[in-house]
């Protein structure tokens, strides 16, 4: 019993606090595929995604140019 | 002891990962923590992980036959078979809880891991909704009807399943209904998350309708499987009986299946908004009334038993606290509920989606009247009146008949507007395929207006449904030479969600009509046979030989030995009784002979000493259709639900806001810019 309880706690920890204390940088999950140039089928990911490609931020200046966080462009 | 506390444990775990996922998921939306809302996603996938353990926990339990534990002492016996063991997880309240909590979790658990990748924004503030009712079930299952706590002692037995549910239907029912119902909570909230993040319509309303109908697709199976075990084990040789449990399954039904219509409405023409809504955020409501009413007793006319723990009340509960959440919501959002265009007047899809949906609705609203009925009237005029079968018959058939007309004559209606003539034209085969159907039942023995106008309007239906096969095919088939059989296969694919709608009519009309005949054209003997006696109905005759007692797994039957004769045809049937131990009444085995125009269906309601029997034996027509119905409905559900998913990129990009958070596309409204 006790082994089981651990194994459900280290799961469940794991879980919930590995992404908190992830030293990645914060890029939301998804957007792995944006390291590059920005090409239509990014772009296309990226409405999907609704994330900058770049910074990972989300596209709070779309339709706008450029993210208004990292400068990046995608006219 | 072990699983118990290991099961314990897992509830306990499961209702802090939930709570995390609700609190933890709000700081991280208004924050805007992205790692907050990966936990959050963790948490979800570890509220998942411990419902399943819980589960499992009391399935171990049931299997190995730990009576100290009460849902397993409640539910559960030596003599009970594997099979059984099984689902008397769902046997009681307690089981039943923490199967709707494990359930909703896995619904949770399949957002966090499909739909995160896929909108990151509004996934995140679902979750969040979802694990709302989650942290409900969980709290009821840890400290209301917790199914790990003992039973005191260490008993040698267990009280035993209730024998009716010792059937394989009822197996598969509760977890259809369950899966059904408690879908039904995934549009609902995708609905607030929406409305609150100012969501384009275009982009959630896809997905909320792909869950609405995987969710109406296990309640309209759940719906039938129920039906077909009160006919085959109650023994009065029906399947509906307008039974306030039977109410409370149909209602989320009845609105979902609106609901379903009304996003047709919005996806080609962007109107109804505020009723689409509603009608998303109203079935969520009824499926809370409907686990209300089955598991409170509030209503005593019931035939159905699930009610002893009190639970009933916690619902009332969380009922007025979502009406009050999902009220403020709606209400805060009304800007989003304006549509984008007016409706066409005069004959047109759009006048027949307003119709079919304004049908369902009455006709939810009669049910959900009469199903509380008693409670109005005791509080209105201090006496319980019970509206009984006919209230029900008499004030839906007539809009179930036009639900049937509706529905064959949608394909040969136009967007925009169609003239009469033109429709009448194209209608010609599916008129006359129903006046048919009225006349072949009329002769049959249905002879009331309604009854003929309910089978035309079936057999109108049917035949619409299966010209547009037809046309698709040859479609198909033109200036190519197709086997005709590739060509359907071809035009179904190229349009699953339109055909696999079509399959969805189809049923409903074989179902119309198995329903109409079985309800009008029934025949009943109820008779005394003394030993070598027969007995004719119908044209089958029965020759009553004698009874046996058999044991069969821990009972004893009682059954008697019939030849039974139609034509040609020849073979035994043996109907019987169940004497369960520890049961003071006797379950009906009742025999039924299945044939695909008329079922012959034998109840023993009585033995004496001197082997002589009290017989009922029916002679049900067409009631193998409806059954044959919930195969269709499901196969149906599936072709639609296989269609693949219109992600509206093109509607994406010229969504001048569709790129902006939730808290951006809130400021632009409040700064008075058009959210939409």
């Amino acid at each position: 019993m006790v082994v089981l309880a651990i194994l459900l706690t280290a799961a469940v920890v794991a879980l919930i606090v590995a992404p908190l204390v992830s030293q990645s940088p914060e890029i939301p999950y998804g957007v792995s595929f944006a390291r590059g140039p920005i090409t239509p089928e990014v772009l296309d990911r990226m409405l999907d995604s609704r994330f900058c490609p770049v910074c990972a931020s989300p596209l709070a200046g779309y339709p706008s140019e450029a993210c208004r966080v990292c400068g990046t462009r995608w006219d | 002891m072990t699983m118990v506390w290991v099961g314990r444990y897992a509830l306990l775990v499961g209702l802090l990962s939930s709570s995390w996922a609700v609190f933890g998921g709000w700081a991280a939306n208004r924050m805007r923590k992205l790692r907050w809302q990966e936990s959050v996603r963790g948490g979800v996938m570890a509220l998942t992980l411990c419902t399943t353990t819980a589960v499992f926990a009391l399935e171990y339990l049931l299997m190995t036959g730990d009576y100290a534990v009460r849902a397993v002492y409640n539910h559960s016996d030596q003599a009970l078979p594997m099979l059984y063991k099984l689902g008397a997880l769902w046997g009681g309240d307690s089981g039943s809880v923490l199967f709707w909590g494990w359930i909703l979790s896995l619904y949770a658990g399949w957002l966090a891991w499909r739909s995160w990748s896929r909108d990151r924004v509004l996934t995140p503030v679902v979750i969040p909704l979802v694990g709302s009712v989650s942290i409900f079930f969980l709290l009821l299952s840890n400290f209301v009807v917790n199914p790990f706590w003992p039973v005191g002692g260490h008993p040698a037995n267990g009280v035993g399943l209730d024998p009716l549910l010792q059937n394989l239907v009822m197996t598969i029912h509760p977890p259809a209904m369950y899966t059904g119902l408690i879908g039904l909570t995934v549009p609902a909230a995708y609905t607030m998350a929406a409305l609150w993040t100012r969501t384009p319509w275009a982009e959630w309303i896809g997905p909320v309708r792909r869950w609405t109908l995987f969710s109406w697709g296990c309640l309209s199976t759940a719906l039938i499987l129920g039906g077909m075990w009160a006919y085959m084990d109650l023994g009065w040789g029906g399947y509906w009986a307008w039974d306030p449990v039977e109410n409370a399954a149909l209602l989320p039904w009845l609105t979902a299946t609106a609901f379903l219509h009304a996003v047709q409405l919005e996806q080609k023409r962007g109107v109804f908004r505020g009723w689409t809504a509603s009608l998303s955020v109203g079935t969520f409501l009824l499926t809370l009334v409907a686990t209300y009413i089955t598991r409170s007793g509030v209503l005593k006319n019931s035939v159905h038993s699930f009610t002893g723990t009190g639970v009933g009340p916690y619902f009332v509960v969380l009922f007025w606290v979502s009406v009050a959440a999902f009220g403020w919501v709606l209400w805060s959002r009304r800007d989003m509920l304006k549509d984008r265009r007016a409706l066409d007047s005069g004959l047109s899809k759009e006048s027949l989606y307003l119709l079919i949906n304004m049908t369902f609705a009455v006709i939810a609203g009669i049910v959900l009247v009469g199903t509380f009925f008693p409670v109005i009237s005791k509080a209105l005029v201090k006496q319980s009146v019970v509206l009984n079968v006919s209230f029900f018959n008499l004030s839906t058939a007539p809009l179930f008949v036009l639900v049937a007309l509706v529905m064959g004559s949608a394909p040969a209606v136009r967007w925009h507007g169609t003239r009469v003539g033109v429709a009448l034209r194209y209608l010609r085969a599916p008129i006359a395929a129903g006046a048919v159907t009225g006349c072949i039942f009329w002769l049959a023995g249905s002879r009331t207006a309604m009854d003929g106008a309910g089978a035309g309007a079936a057999g109108f239906a049917l035949v619409s449904m299966l010209q547009e096969y037809r046309r698709g095919a040859l479609s198909e088939r033109r200036g190519r030479h197709r086997p005709a059989v590739v060509a359907l296969v071809a035009a179904v694919g190229r349009n699953r969600r339109k055909f696999g709608g079509y399959l969805v009519h189809m049923a409903y009309a074989v179902v119309m009509l198995g329903v109409i005949a079985s309800h009008t054209q029934s025949v009943s003997v109820v008779r005394t046979v003394h030993p070598g006696q027969t007995i004719a109905v119908a044209g089958y005759r029965l020759h009553y030989q004698g009874l046996n007692v058999v044991l069969h797994s821990g009972h004893q039957i009682t059954e008697a030995r019939l030849a039974v004769e139609n034509g040609s045809q020849r073979w035994e049937a043996t109907p019987g009784m169940s004497f369960f131990p520890g049961s003071r009444q006797p379950v009906a085995q009742i025999s039924i002979h299945e044939g695909p125009l008329k079922d012959l269906y034998v109840v023993l309601e009585g033995t004496s000493g001197n082997g002589t029997i009290l017989l009922d034996a029916m002679v049900n027509p067409l009631v193998t259709w409806i059954w044959a119905g919930m195969f269709v409905v499901a196969a149906g559900t599936l072709v639609a639900l296989s269609a693949p998913v219109s992600r509206r990129k093109a509607g994406l990009s010229r969504d001048a806001h569709s790129g902006l958070t939730w808290q951006a596309r809130n400021r632009h409204a409040t700064e008075g810019r058009d959210p939409l």
